[in-house]
């Protein structure tokens, strides 16, 4: 039981401007306020004109004074009512003697109900739902579902809570009108009470809720979250957290995971807390502290430090090798303001080793490279560069000075410079190579720069190879031609942002193929530059490819900038297909998917477009499978609606079901006749291609082919493999592996997927970087990104590696860390 | 809706409007940029006078959504005004959906971007 001082907030929040809060306060003080104080709001409220809340204000302050054996209204005179109980059956029946009958009237009472229950005036309902519940029979039911006319209205919650205590499956029928509520009490207890009959589907739709773009949805979301299995819960709280700012919800997330203390709670909210910005780490900083209290009082940590400095130590020595490895992928893809943070972070983490190997790293990808300009020389032990003099000839003045003079090289600089810029253009640093391509496609008309910049355009320097790009396809496009596409399968974004450009001039279906490759890529960083690149293609021809990479995708940051090409592309027919797009690979993932199905029928409402979908058998069946999730699984988008044969009944309260249902009404439509259910055909945009432009297309693309075909076979097939659509273990297992990994350290058996240390055998060296090694009866492709010790074949290894995936030769790719040669 | 400017409905329609302020010139495409307003755009562009002019700045304001050809319009006009013409090009009020999509496709890397026209100013000089 609270005491005032517990029920201080609770009063405030009375006066909140969210009515789910106010609700939440009401019913939380009916449980534990004990004082005048806390009565005496609750009576204001009970005597308020607002039906809704004076319903629940009354019911609390009836259980109050039950619980503290005060004399209500309706038990003033005891004694007397007790003596005349004919003279009570006759009274009025009033809010009061529902909330609080006397024992001696309860019977009368129950007769009268069901003896008339349609004579009883609407504004008793509740209380007379909440009376039923309390000591009605499961034959009441009927009654009470004669009540939910008005799934708008949070009066009906009392009668959903009966019928669920009575006999919840005669709710099943209403449920989906409750959980399409636009009321977020009504949806969470519609939500609550499916637990008891359907615990998967209540789940997925307590995972809409959670996913919804209005506040008091997801704070609903949140509160009923409590009911649900932590470790689902979980992945989707901290799916949230990234983003959400609302007090109210962030309070309740923390509490729910401060209240199921775990330190990968701890370890992932430190993983969050690095890669967002400033304000929003501040207000994760504040949740990591308190499940650190909680996981202290615990006993999860031993008490030698303070818990968050343990977790914190913990982290660093077990996760920021992933967490690097992963911010790679994050830097591609972030948006400003989480780059922004990613780089303040990398900022105050430079003296540590890893964090200064990383940033190393970070200028072999074209995408991150500029990150690592700037921190470049801040790192330990860099030299620092020498001031320039005015009077040094232009060659021998130092990279920045020459950057700064190509930069600013007009025409009559280049008739003074032209020998000096192509002199750079041939033996200059990476940059100042660029800059003096850049200076010759500006000024320079003649012939000689031409085979200098194709053979510019073969290094396998991104800055050079767009420069001479830019030259030759303003002067000589065709002699781009035949490395085309190479370029368009390029790691650079803007170079290959660039090829694509041209090549959609000259051969689209080349250019497809070549971003498809990408996309299918096992490496996540492969991905991430491909994404960057699908918004330069014609929507239409790269919508599928676009659904499909999102349905297996397994990268929140990724998965989102897949969304944000399909938002901003908004047509009905998306919204249909992404409808049923079904993501199993993360919580984070499914949680985007969920929130861009939102967006995205919101944008078509502000574009006018006409959103109103009557459900099919083709919706419907996916429905029956609905995942916990909320998704409903993708069906094959080739398989005629007509091939599935009679399609079991769908589950009238499945999210896909309660979703069309949302929609419709938000889009101002009626719900469509159950009875009448059409096949929603998608129309199918078959383009009118020119049979010259196909002639041309097959001619261009077997001219690529030989070199799509070599692309498509990489040396290294460690990063370059289709990925597998299925994955073959739950995210639930990784997590038990990632807390053994915590307990003992990195381990010295093979697990895939995570950190351990392997002693065996080379067995062949491939390059100074890549190696084959036999360890527990394995055969390994190890590769570095950092130098590795010189290794001969027969050597004895120690490899502390990362394997991550079963290469078709029978091998297994692994990332090295370290390697030790056995004395 | 966070993405969207306006809560009230609109319609599929699009502008786009120019007007030069010194040595600047204020684009300001309105409404949902796709092909046809692209094309607009492209017609507007062609058509303006840029002698005097220092800075495009490209005001998002009253934009809705930018799709991909839209995208695509814009990445060849700013691509034109910097190469060929030596131009600065800046981007202001762009809605969060819109900012997140030039992000993605590289445009922020070859402009300035600004939150409004004020900053874009204090920052790129009056003209």
């Amino acid at each position: 039981m609270a005491d005032a001082a517990g029920e201080k907030p609770l009063l405030e929040r009375l006066a909140s401007d969210k009515r789910t809060l106010v609700i939440q306060a009401i019913v939380q003080l009916a449980k534990t306020a004990v004082t005048n104080d806390a009565l005496k709001a609750l009576q204001q409220i009970a005597d308020g004109t607002d039906r809704e809340l004076s319903f629940f204000a009354a019911q609390a302050v009836s259980r109050i004074r039950a619980r503290r054996g005060d004399s209500g209204p309706a038990e003033a005179a005891p004694s007397a009512a007790s003596a005349n109980v004919a003279e009570s059956s006759d009274a009025a029946i009033t809010r009061d003697r529902l909330l609080s009958p006397r024992t001696e009237e309860i019977s009368c009472l129950l007769t009268r109900i069901r003896a008339a229950p349609e004579s009883l005036p609407e504004e008793l309902r509740p209380s007379a739902a909440a009376f039923l519940g309390r000591y009605g029979r499961p034959e009441d039911a009927p009654l009470l579902t004669a009540w939910l006319d008005n799934p708008q209205s949070g009066l009906i919650v009392p009668v959903i809570e009966a019928i669920e205590t009575l006999a919840p499956h005669a709710l099943t029928a209403h449920f989906p009108s409750l959980l399409a509520s636009d009321h977020p009490i009504v949806r969470m207890r519609a939500i609550t009470a499916l637990r008891r009959i359907d615990p998967e589907e209540a789940e997925a739709h307590l995972f809409e809720l959670l996913a919804s773009r209005r506040v008091e949805e997801r704070l609903a979301g949140a509160s009923s979250a409590f009911l649900f299995p932590f470790p689902k819960v979980k992945e989707y709280l901290l799916a949230i957290l990234t983003d959400e700012q609302d007090p109210e919800i962030l309070h309740a997330c923390e509490t729910l995971l401060a209240s199921n203390p775990e330190i990968d709670t701890a370890l992932r909210l430190l993983d969050l807390i690095d890669t967002v910005p400033k304000p929003q780490a501040a207000r994760l900083s504040a949740i990591f502290k308190t499940v650190c209290t909680s996981i202290a009082a615990a006993g999860l940590l031993e008490p030698r430090e303070p818990a968050h400095e343990c977790l914190i130590k913990m982290w660093r020595r077990e996760r920021l090798r992933k967490f690097l490895a992963d911010l790679e992928i994050q830097i591609s893809v972030a948006p400003a303001g989480r780059r922004e943070a990613i780089e303040e972070w990398l900022t105050k983490n430079l003296q540590t080793p890893e964090v200064a190997a990383f940033i190393e790293k970070l200028a072999q990808n074209p995408a991150t490279e500029d990150i690592h300009r700037r921190l470049a020389a801040f790192l330990p032990g860099k030299p620092v560069v020498a001031p320039s003099r005015e009077s040094d000839p232009p060659r021998n003045r130092p990279e920045p000075e020459k950057l700064r003079l190509l930069g600013q090289l007009d025409r009559n600089g280049w008739d003074q410079h032209a020998a000096w810029v192509r002199e750079e253009a041939r033996f200059g640093s990476s940059a100042v190579r660029a800059a003096a391509l850049q200076a010759m496609a500006s000024l320079s008309t003649e012939g000689e720069d031409l085979p200098l910049a194709e053979s510019a355009l073969q290094q396998d320097e991104p800055d050079v190879q767009l420069a001479a790009f830019k030259l030759l396809e303003a002067r000589a496009p065709e002699r781009i031609l035949p490395r085309l596409s190479e370029l368009l399968a390029s790691s650079a974004p803007k170079l290959r942002g660039r090829a694509i450009r041209f090549a959609l001039k000259r051969d689209e279906k080349a250019a497809i193929q070549g971003i498809d490759w990408m996309l299918r890529s096992q490496d996540r960083s492969l991905r991430a530059q491909a994404v960057s690149c699908l918004f330069l293609f014609p929507f239409e021809r790269i919508a599928s490819l676009l659904l499909r990479t999102l349905e297996t995708e397994d990268h929140p940051a990724i998965a989102r900038q897949l969304i944000v090409i399909l938002l901003s592309n908004p047509s009905k027919e998306i919204l249909e297909k992404l409808d049923h797009i079904q993501s199993n690979a993360s919580a984070g993932v499914s949680m985007l998917i969920a929130q861009g199905r939102m967006d995205l029928f919101d944008i078509l409402l502000k574009l006018g477009i006409d959103v109103h979908q009557e459900p099919g058998p083709e919706a419907a069946a996916p429905a029956r499978q609905a995942s916990i999730a909320g998704m409903k699984p993708a069906p094959a988008h080739s398989t005629p609606v007509a091939a599935v044969t009679a399609p079991p009944a769908a589950k009238p309260y499945s999210v896909a079901e309660v979703r069309q249902a949302i929609r419709n009404r938000e889009a101002g439509v009626k719900p469509p006749l159950k009875s009448a259910p059409q096949v929603a055909a998608a129309p199918s945009k078959v383009s009118q291609i020119p049979f010259t432009a196909i002639f041309a297309g097959v001619i261009i693309a077997l001219a690529f082919l030989p070199i799509l075909i070599m692309r498509g076979t990489p040396a290294a097939p460690s990063s370059d493999e289709p990925r597998l659509s299925g994955r073959s273990r739950s995210q639930d297992e990784r997590r038990a592996e990632e807390q053994v990994d915590r307990l003992t350290g990195i381990p010295n058996s093979f697990r895939m997927g995570r950190p351990c240390r392997l002693t065996g055998v080379v067995k062949s060296v491939i390059d100074k970087k890549t190696f084959v090694f036999d360890a527990d009866g394995k055969a390994f492709r190890c590769s570095s990104s950092g130098a590795l010790p010189m290794l001969l074949e027969g050597e004895a290894l120690t490899v502390e590696m990362l394997p991550y995936r079963n290469l078709p030769s029978g091998m297994i790719a692994a990332d090295v860390s370290a390697a030790t040669p056995v004395k | 809706m966070p993405y969207l400017g306006g809560g009230n409905r609109m319609t599929n329609s699009s502008e786009c409007r120019m007007h030069r302020d010194g040595s600047w010139l204020i684009v300001t495409p309105a409404g949902y940029l796709n092909d046809q307003a692209g094309a607009k755009l492209n017609i507007l562009l062609g058509s303006a006078n840029f002698d005097g002019i220092r800075v495009v700045l490209f005001d998002f304001g009253e934009t809705l959504l930018v799709n991909s050809q839209g995208i695509a319009c814009l990445l060849d006009n700013c691509d034109a005004l910097v190469d060929t013409r030596n131009l600065k090009v800046a981007f202001c009020r762009m809605p969060a959906l819109v900012k997140e999509a030039f992000s993605l496709v590289g445009l922020l890397e070859l402009v300035s971007a600004f939150g409004t026209e004020q900053e874009a100013r204090s920052a790129l000089g009056h003209g």
